[in-house]
């Protein structure tokens, strides 16, 4: 890579991007006009509530004209007014009406002519007051509040009445056990935690707003004003132009989150001179405190936006108008706020596996930091992770960039699935983009359906995913008028490819076994997180119901939705390679088990090749069959095959001979499966 | 001079039943420039031109076959990269970046094609000259006129001096003053020695002004010669009539 030309390009696409209104309208004039002035809002709308609620006057009655109502309601309007009566309320309560029956008074409550009434019984020396009231109403449910807090006040008074009357100390026997706490946490630990949820979000949010006009603009906004031709036609490689576009996009995000910053640190000082006002809590406040969580919160954001810079131009990359990427991009933007409102979640903790995933590990981490938790471990593993994912998907965009038909003829998107069915011509392979939808359909439902379903069944956990993967793009294929037997790949296979398969198979569980074992020494309770999930299964039912829910179903469902309906997609437009890349980290991301994903994504890579070379799902099916048969055996009869559920790489030399096998057998499987160098011998002969 | 030797580009076309089909854009064409010389390159919509001239260009990697030019010591360079540092390229894809002003797009592309700051203030100046820009080389591109805005991508062409060029459609679309000013480089740097690659639809333009003409059809050469020869082979009168009686002849 040149560095003058990535310097001269950086520099082009820094100058492209701030010059362009819409980009800098999102990035400086909205987060320092649109959050203070939100802010304001905010606060006149709270104190408009608290000024509608606090002036209101609660009107209540009471049933029947008795003496134990009379006598009841007098005591309670006297304690209203008593001078012992410690509660503090900016209200002017008054009783009313009185109805004679109770009808009249419902009839008054639902006009809202009353805010509540009183039935006032007596049993066995207690009066009980029955508060009558709408829940639906906001001032009656307030009167409801008031009036109940006044009856406990009452209550109190009553007792410490009788129990002085008996001879009795009140306080010992009114209040035997007195709890009382002291808040040690400092006010700059208070504020952390208070700031640990909004902040991040707050971060997540403008990062993702500072880098997807960039993104869109350098990317499909450069195809739809025709300057890319004009740039390929200066003596640069693909890498330095990805470089430049992603470093530049990258560099307004962050200057964006630090508008952003001085636009929430300037209301959060305002916030903190307001309070300083009104409390003594905050006298000691020192803001130097929050300097070190600082420094490695804009790190933190820096890897951020590293990360989401790479994710959003790769979606853009496949558009090829200013408006197709922004609907491309909607859908991500939607994800990673849902996402990002993990930091509200109370009691979630950023453990091991969460440092991996995307957004919330930055969430976590950031919601640690203002509370002074730092772990330097997992600081370093959570931007470790994000500078990882950032360079696999600038590596892939430039895999997209290298593809001429991306470049220079129609873009990837064409989503079909949402064009009215009857413009669909008959036969059509879904687009890339159909078939991110549809996946990011399943994962929506797999999280949201199948987490709340599966919660009443084991069974239930295991069938409503596979029924998604299984029914939602069939339904999508059906809606596109698809070619089901194309798509699916649904074809016998060749007795060599076949034969392969299962060759590339051995090869690839030979690898993926060393890669798990080093994987687990690191992270040792992955595996166990990962088979947990099963041993419910297990314990409910018997072998050969373990292989058909564990080995089958997912070996039929999982490879006609990916190896069939996402590859065929994909190859459609990619080039095979990128296709069975992407098509593997979609497979590995769905098994939402973080760690893995690496294992995962080389078996799906075997799965992949088999299902491309033989053109049927057969193959990879039978792969994925024995791969799962193999893990269902280790799970039912751990001590009989300990070699293979407790597999041990201690030696050098172990690991050496099983990666000579793996390799071995797989590039066995792979010549089988292509064939090639068979049929040149046999033209030669 | 610019040479492809056997040059064949792949495309996946989509078939009516959604079957995938391969065809070839362009298949086995070989063609060389010389010095000094315009080599036409003609063909109806979908001939291949465009993706020709790319790979001449080194925008596309040809599938097959080879593109390469000779530089003065006739050293032959066939990587892509550093190809593109002998040909200027133009065409009606090559838009300029409309938030710059001239003097910032000649001085990042100066940039990318190797001259230092103080190189790039001077070469500024020369084309500026050259192709009269001086009195809105500090404008925003977006406010110049069409005209203006070829000129500047002329300038953008010859920024680095090329030896050879290649032009796609430069003048389509455009008037006759604008049109007149890309013919008139073209003239201009023919007799500086250089060889100019140009593809049209104007038959009257590229019968006055090409010394060689190529005609494609279906990614394949048809027919190849100066204007005068192939009037003569087909018995003409000019290069429109003998452009369709080529094309009827291959169809």
């Amino acid at each position: 890579m040149n560095r003058k030309h990535l310097s001269s390009l950086y520099k082009k696409e820094i100058m492209d991007v701030i010059r362009d209104k819409k980009t800098l309208l999102v990035m400086i004039v909205l987060p320092l006009i649109l959050y203070p002035l939100l802010f304001i809002v905010i606060l006149q709308v709270i104190t408009m509530i608290n000024t509608s609620e606090t002036s209101n006057e609660y009107k209540y009655a009471y049933v029947g004209k008795d003496s134990i109502t009379v006598d009841a309601i007098s005591k309670l309007n006297n304690w209203i007014d008593s001078d012992d009566n410690e509660l503090e309320y900016d209200i002017n309560p008054s009783v009313k009406y009185i109805g004679e029956d109770e009808k009249t008074l419902i009839e008054a409550l639902n006009k809202e002519e009353i805010d509540a009434y009183i039935k006032v019984s007596e049993k066995d020396g207690q009066v009980f007051y029955k508060i009558n009231y709408l829940s639906s109403v906001s001032n009656s449910a307030n009167c409801k509040s008031y009036l109940t807090e006044e009856l406990e006040g009452l209550n109190e008074e009553s007792a410490k009445e009788k129990i002085s009357e008996s001879g009795l100390d009140v306080d010992s026997v009114l209040y035997p056990v007195v709890c009382d706490s002291v808040d040690k946490a400092s006010g700059e630990e208070a504020m952390g935690n208070v700031l640990g949820s909004v902040i991040p979000f707050l971060l997540i949010t403008s990062v993702l707003m500072g880098c997807v006009y960039p993104a869109i603009d350098a990317t499909s906004g450069e195809k739809e004003r025709g300057t890319l031709e004009t740039l390929l036609t200066c003596p640069i490689n693909n890498l330095e132009l990805i470089m430049s576009k992603f470093l530049s996009v990258a560099t307004i995000a962050a200057f964006s989150v630090f508008i952003n910053m001085i636009s929430v640190g300037g209301i959060a000082v305002y916030l903190y001179l307001t309070m300083k006002s009104l409390s003594s809590k905050f006298d000691d406040f020192n803001f130097s405190t929050f300097i070190p969580a600082l420094i490695i919160v804009i790190f933190c954001i820096l890897a951020f936006a590293l990360f989401m810079s790479a994710v959003v131009m790769c979606i853009c990359a496949f558009a090829k108008s200013f408006k197709e990427a922004n609907n491309y991009v909607s859908p991500i933007m939607i994800v990673v706020l849902l996402v990002g409102y993990v930091g509200f979640i109370p009691n979630v903790k950023l453990t091991t596996t969460m440092s991996l995933i995307p957004v919330v590990n930055v969430v976590l981490l950031l919601k640690n930091l203002l509370a002074f938790k730092y772990e330097i471990g997992t600081i370093l593993l959570v931007l470790m992770s994000n500078i990882v994912y950032a360079g696999i998907t600038v590596w892939f965009l430039s895999r997209i960039y290298d593809s001429e038909s991306i470049l220079f003829g129609e873009s990837l998107g064409n989503m079909r699935i949402f064009e009215r069915r009857i413009n669909i011509k008959k036969n059509s392979i879904p687009s890339p983009m159909d078939a991110l939808f549809v996946y990011i359909i399943v994962l929506i439902g797999m999280i949201y359906v199948g987490g709340v379903l599966g919660l009443k069944s084991v069974l239930m956990s295991v069938f409503i995913p596979q029924g998604l993967i299984l029914l939602v793009p069939l339904l999508a294929v059906i809606y596109m008028k698809g070619d089901i037997k194309k798509i699916y790949l649904l074809k016998l296979p060749k007795i060599r490819h076949l034969l392969g398969s299962i060759v590339l198979f051995a090869g690839t569980w030979c690898l993926t076994s060393i890669v798990g074992a080093i994987l687990s020494q690191f992270f040792p309770n992955a595996e166990m997180d990962a088979t947990e999930s099963y041993m419910a299964i297990v314990e409910s039912l018997p072998f050969v119901g373990g292989v058909l829910v564990i080995a089958l179903l997912p070996a039929v469902v999982e490879e006609l939705f990916f190896r069939g309906f996402i590859l065929s997609s994909f190859k459609n437009r990619m080039n095979p390679f990128a296709a069975c890349v992407a098509v593997s980290f979609l497979f590995a991301c769905i098994h939402m088990l973080p760690i893995r994903i690496l294992p995962i994504m080389v078996l799906s890579m075997g799965l992949c090749y088999s299902a491309y070379k033989s053109e049927s799902i057969i193959t990879s099916s039978c792969m994925h069959f024995l791969n799962n048969f193999i893990s269902v055996i280790a799970l039912y009869y751990p001590k009989k095959v300990e070699f293979i559920s407790n597999m041990k790489f201690d030696t050098p030399l172990k690991v050496i001979g099983f990666l000579l096998i793996g390799v071995l057998l797989f590039v066995i499987g792979l010549l089988i499966i292509h064939g090639r160098p068979f049929r040149v011998k046999e033209e030669k002969a | 001079m610019i040479e492809a030797c056997n040059v064949t580009k792949n495309f996946i076309k989509q078939e009516k039943k959604g079957i995938k089909k391969e065809f070839a854009a362009v298949c086995d064409v070989s063609i060389k420039t010389n010095c000094g010389e315009i080599l036409g390159v003609l063909g109806p919509n979908g001939a291949g031109k465009t993706t020709l001239l790319r790979m001449l260009g080194g925008l596309m990697k040809p599938d097959v076959g080879e593109v390469f030019v000779l530089d003065r010591e006739n050293n032959r360079i066939s990587n892509r990269e550093v190809l593109k540092s002998y040909i200027g390229y133009l065409s009606e894809n090559t838009k300029l970046y409309g938030r710059f002003t001239v003097r910032e797009l000649l001085s990042v592309f100066g940039e990318l094609y190797g001259y230092n700051k103080n190189d790039i203030k001077g070469r500024i100046e020369e084309v500026s000259e050259t192709m009269m820009l001086q009195d809105f080389i500090d404008n925003k591109i977006e406010k110049l006129s069409t005209g203006q805005k070829q000129r500047v991508s002329i300038s953008r062409c010859l920024l680095h001096d090329p030896e050879n060029y290649i032009f796609d459609e430069p003048t389509l679309g455009l008037d006759i003053i604008s049109a007149k000013s890309i013919i008139d480089f073209m003239k201009t740097e023919k007799t500086r020695g250089k060889s100019v690659i140009y593809s049209t639809h104007y038959m009257e333009e590229a019968e006055f002004l090409c010394d060689r003409i190529v005609m494609l059809n279906q990614g394949k050469i048809i027919a190849e010669g100066s204007p005068l020869e192939l009037k003569e082979k087909y018995g003409t009168r000019n290069l429109r009539e003998t452009f369709f009686a080529i094309v009827e002849e291959n169809e």
